[in-house]
């Protein structure tokens, strides 16, 4: 793949021109969906290579990886946010949740039964990331207004369909 | 690859930076600078992070000015009660930027070190006429956001000086705030043109106008031109046009993706004269 051929050739060049080992790599720690995790990552790995890569937690989709579709949404210390936006290693110390954390004890989250009750899914590529800005939502805001929740999913989008049955979805959630 | 850097203090930044190794870059929220770097657009060597830095967290008001710190992200300006009291203009503003993911990430300072014509917190910040604290190792500087910018994407920092701290007087009690954004959808939309104003009209007469623009110029502008002829007379239809005239000769907009030149023209018109009536109360 020619974007790994130019990377190993950048990472050449800059032993060459002497750069310090210990700035290109970094151990960082942090919380995954609970668990402690310690791990090893590239200086320019972004958090969701290290997620899908790395780690194996394939259910968080990339899309356009430029921020603008929502498709990588983390819960990043309560906040949703782009994993595709993040340098990994700026997550150490920090509390990470997955759509891996919403399945628990062999059941679904409320928002996932919902989004299956409503048929709030089609291709379903875009549905991890709306259901953990949906999950910061009503981690946030357990009764959030409809208007709330159209702000909530806003950095999401869905090309299927309309997004109608996804907010009656969340709805659902939060009434339960 | 690039080294990475997490300082634990300003100092320590202002130390790395000081070094001066060539494509050295501050990462802030990074949701400009990492879709740059990935897109070949940008070098970088060395990284250093500073959005947790606690020196530059500040939110006050401090002997009637109000002190952000720059790494402020857009959540916490959204959703400060202080500025939500004082100036509302700036939090709508706020909200109008890219998804909640990315005003999560996102930082105040970065929004005016990226030096985008469409800057979206520009446009209020020049009409409240913010002072950028600057520092580097040895000194530190104030300057005027309205000398800040120097083109697209360019400023007048020194690659071995950072932006700390933005700051502004309170804005008069009783003065209307304006925030006008013209997207092509309400969420994540990039402004085709935005338009901030301050000012209040007293027994009819407008006073203490101040206007500006986003994405109609290389660089967010302020409309001193225009704001001359309107300051101290009573807006009238007259004046109107005659104000949306000058508007027309300070901006020089550009055709792109979002807009072409003739729209951006015509939109200016309409947001300054929307902006313009609002303050006024009446156009006789």
């Amino acid at each position: 793949m020619p974007r790994v051929t130019q990377r190993s050739i950048k990472f050449k060049m800059y032993f060459q021109r002497k750069g310090s080992k210990e700035a290109l790599f970094r151990e960082i720690s942090f919380r995954l969906n609970g668990e402690p995790v310690r791990v090893r990552v590239r200086s320019d790995q972004r958090l969701i290579d290290l997620l899908r890569d790395t780690l194996g937690l394939r259910g968080t989709k990339e899309g356009c990886g430029r921020g603008d579709c929502g498709s990588c949404t983390v819960i990043l210390n309560g906040l949703a946010v782009t994993s595709c936006l993040v340098l990994a290693a700026t997550v150490e110390g920090a509390e990470i949740l997955t759509v891996e954390s919403l399945f628990r004890n062999g059941r679904l989250d409320p928002l996932q039964e919902a989004f299956l009750e409503k048929g709030a899914v089609q291709c379903g590529y875009c549905t991890p990331g709306l259901l953990m800005s949906a999950k910061a939502l009503l981690l946030e805001n357990p009764h959030p207004s409809l208007e709330e929740i159209k702000i909530a999913v806003s950095g999401n989008l869905c090309r299927c369909t309309g997004y109608k049955k996804i907010f009656e979805a969340i709805q659902l959630a939060a009434e339960r | 690859m690039f080294e990475f850097y997490q300082p634990s203090s300003l100092s320590e930044l202002l130390h790395l930076l000081e070094e001066g190794i060539p494509d050295t870059c501050l990462l802030a929220g990074g949701t400009d600078l990492l879709v740059e770097y990935r897109s070949g657009a940008r070098n970088i060597s060395r990284l250093i992070r500073l959005a947790h830095l606690s020196e530059l967290q500040d939110l006050k008001c401090e002997d009637g000015r109000i002190k952000l710190g720059a790494a402020l992200t857009y959540r916490t300006v959204e959703r400060s009660s202080l500025l939500r009291e004082k100036v509302p203009f700036l939090v709508q503003a706020a909200q109008s930027i890219g998804s909640p993911q990315v005003r999560n990430l996102g930082t105040i300072g970065g929004n005016l070190v990226t030096a985008s014509p469409a800057a979206d917190l520009a446009p209020p910040l020049l009409v409240l006429e913010a002072q950028l604290t600057l520092k580097k190792k040895s000194s530190s500087r104030e300057i005027p956001l309205s000398s800040f910018f120097m083109g697209p994407k360019r400023t007048l920092l020194d690659p071995q000086e950072v932006v700390t701290e933005i700051s502004f007087a309170l804005p008069p009690e009783n003065c209307y705030q304006i925030f006008y954004k013209l997207g092509q959808r309400n969420a994540m939309a990039i402004s085709i043109a935005s338009l901030a104003a301050l000012g209040q009209a007293q027994r009819g007469f407008l006073t203490g106008i101040k206007i500006a623009v986003g994405s109609v110029a290389p660089t967010p502008l302020r409309l001193f031109h225009t704001e001359g002829l309107l300051q101290g007379e009573r807006l009238t239809q007259a004046l109107l046009k005659e104000a949306n005239r000058r508007a027309q000769e300070e901006i020089s907009p550009i055709s792109d993706i979002r807009g072409s030149v003739e729209y951006r023209r015509e939109i200016v018109g309409v947001l300054l004269e929307r902006a313009l009536s609002e303050i006024a109360g009446e156009v006789l």
